[in-house]
């Protein structure tokens, strides 16, 4: 039975509206960032630019604080996935594999580390505030990775728990009879076997983690400083810095869009899997 | 173009799990990971508990944390602007839900749809992949922009169909109608991403019995297409709820929850009060409600997660 052609009509208008109001956002956010400044300031606004720049790019790119703030989101993203990558697949590895005693023991673990992420981020936002001023590790890189690090690990075990169980238990066996130890089994089955589920977990804590930001704005006050808590404090208008402000964000979702160019399939993979599981 | 995710639920009962063989390497395994539980996770929330029944007068160096039992929680519930945040939170979050269930369904339908042209569903279907690659503090931001009285393109936009200057933002009567739409147009593609997801990987069978016994293309969708449905639907409203009422970036980044305290939502009242104005033991019984609150669709996915679906 085909459906009446006033019903596909409207199936294509719906989507259609759906789409623009979509994009036009991000279009608006593009083409700010290369406006001139009198075409941010017109009315009507400007949607299409007769004359571009990249001056603000270049302004923004030559500062030292922002220069500082770009090199601080890659040391920590980049960090923070390695060890919570690192650290997470080992976990979630023996928490797979390996009776640990009794099964019981290897599923209270395991649910121990889900609830992890049931939790509301704010309950251990004011615990984290007082433990860093007492540590004195405000406003330190090294505060940032081990949050981030502490924050993704229970993601990272509880996505790979879904990859490791699926690797044959025969090719693992076969590894023990040769006298494999575990790390030898991890280092030279498991990892080469789970490439692309540890690539898609650690592209999704990779953005997860470039994008953080309420624990950056907590615990960094200047040398601290990543992209996120740049962005986040244009709250104060002090006139309008549309030029800065759209350029900045353009700056700061590129690795994003770079990821989710040149690898559509792990980006959506990892981004639904993530807040799925 | 494979842009549809598939739920997996997954259970740990049935794992293929070793005996254990070289306990030295299990314990080099295990370590970092416990210590990190430990310390970002039991002793925080203890000692974050510990705070919630407790008082302290943190500007006085000397002051010490005293026991003081329920007093922060009763504070709470007689405190109006904590009560309407919450209730502000509520509305935020059930609005939003409601309107990305229903365009995140007829979205999914759509581009599944074998009726329309299958070059324009897959187009589609990537270009819905634009919002999540701006971040939720830079869409804050960007929608500032937007929603701006004088310059901003919507009010433009508005006036070219003849509808007058909105303040949006600006005004406390519909700046939290402002942040709805924005959280809409942030995470509407997810749902529709997963519930398309589930659209495809449904049975073709009961579609084919249904088109055989004449039902109409409305009967099938609410007698066949929605029952099946249910599972995705039901984690979906979990998740959604959860992560609703634990926003946090954009509204930050777009209000901070003014003007006045119209768009003031629960994680940004309780940031206010333990980080801006150091009142910790009240933030930390605040932050205890609100976990209390999402106990239940937690509690919900935590069961969903151990227990296999039976299809």
């Amino acid at each position: 039975m085909k459906p009446k052609w006033h019903w596909k009509v409207l199936g294509y208008v719906y989507l259609t509206i759906v789409i623009l109001v979509t994009l036009f956002p991000v279009y608006w956010l593009f083409v700010t960032s290369i406006k001139l400044q009198k075409d941010w300031l017109s009315r009507p606004p400007v949607i299409f630019p007769k004359q571009t720049t990249f001056s603000n790019f270049q302004k923004l790119l030559a500062s030292p604080e922002m220069q500082l703030a770009i090199k601080n989101s890659f040391v920590v993203a980049a960090s923070s996935t390695a060890l919570a990558m690192l650290f997470g697949s080992l976990t979630a590895y023996v928490l797979t594999k390996i009776v640990l005693g009794n099964r019981r023991v290897n599923e209270f673990l395991l649910i121990g580390i889900l609830i992890t992420r049931l939790f509301p981020f704010i309950t251990l936002l004011i615990p984290y505030f007082l433990m860093m001023r007492d540590f004195q590790l405000m406003d330190t890189l090294q505060a940032l990775i081990l949050i981030n690090t502490s924050v993704f690990f229970p993601f990272v075990v509880w996505l790979m728990v879904g990859f490791f169980e699926n690797i044959p238990r025969e090719i693992e066996e076969s590894a023990m009879i040769d006298g494999c130890n575990l790390w030898q089994r991890f280092l030279m089955i498991v990892v080469p076997i789970t490439k692309t589920g540890l690539s898609v977990t650690s592209i999704f804590i990779f953005i997860a983690s470039w994008n953080e930001f309420i624990y950056a704005i907590t615990f960094t006050t200047h040398q601290a400083k990543t992209l996120p808590v740049i962005i986040g404090s244009f709250i104060t208008d002090k006139g309008i810095q549309w030029g800065d402000m759209t350029a900045l964000s353009v700056i700061s979702i590129t690795p994003v869009l770079l990821i989710a160019i040149f690898s559509q399939k792990y980006f959506v993979r990892g981004l639904t899997m993530g807040a799925v599981k | 173009m494979q842009t549809e995710a598939r739920i997996r639920i997954q259970s740990v009962k049935k794992l293929p799990l070793f005996k254990m063989t070289d306990r030295k390497w299990a314990v080099v395994f295990l370590t970092p990971g416990f210590i990190l539980m430990l310390i970002a996770y039991v002793y925080p929330l203890l000692y974050s508990l510990y705070l919630s029944f407790s008082s302290w007068d943190i500007f006085n160096p000397d002051g010490k944390i005293k026991l003081q039992g329920m007093h922060n929680y009763y504070k709470i519930f007689t405190n109006d602007a904590l009560l309407s945040s919450l209730v502000r939170t509520s509305i935020f979050s059930f609005s939003a839900l409601v309107i990305q269930l229903v365009i995140g369904v007829s979205v999914a339908l759509l581009v599944t749809s074998e009726h329309l042209n299958q070059k324009f569903t897959s187009l589609v279907r990537a270009f819905l992949l634009a919002p999540m690659i701006i971040s939720p503090v830079v869409a804050g931001i960007l929608w500032r922009t937007l929603y701006n009285r004088e310059y901003g393109p919507i009010n433009y936009f508005l006036s070219l169909v003849g509808i007058s200057k909105n303040p949006w933002i600006a005004d406390p009567d519909t700046a939290l109608m402002s942040v709805i739409i924005v959280e809409i147009w942030l995470f509407t593609p997810f749902v529709i991403f997963i519930i398309t997801g589930g659209l495809l990987s449904l049975a073709k069978e009961p579609f084919e019995a249904a088109k055989v016994d004449g039902a109409t293309p409305w009967q099938m969708f609410w007698k066949v297409t929605l029952p099946l449905l249910r599972p995705v639907i039901l984690i979906i409203i979990t998740l959604r709820i959860m992560d609703l009422f634990k926003t946090f970036d954009y509204v930050y980044s777009m209000t901070y929850g003014g003007p006045g305290e119209s768009t003031e939502i629960l994680t940004l009242s309780i940031y206010k009060q333990g980080i801006k104005f150091l009142d910790v033991t009240g933030a930390a019984a605040a932050s205890w409600v609100l976990l209390l609150i999402l106990l239940p669709p937690s509690l919900y996915l935590l069961r969903k997660t151990f227990i296999r679906e039976g299809r």
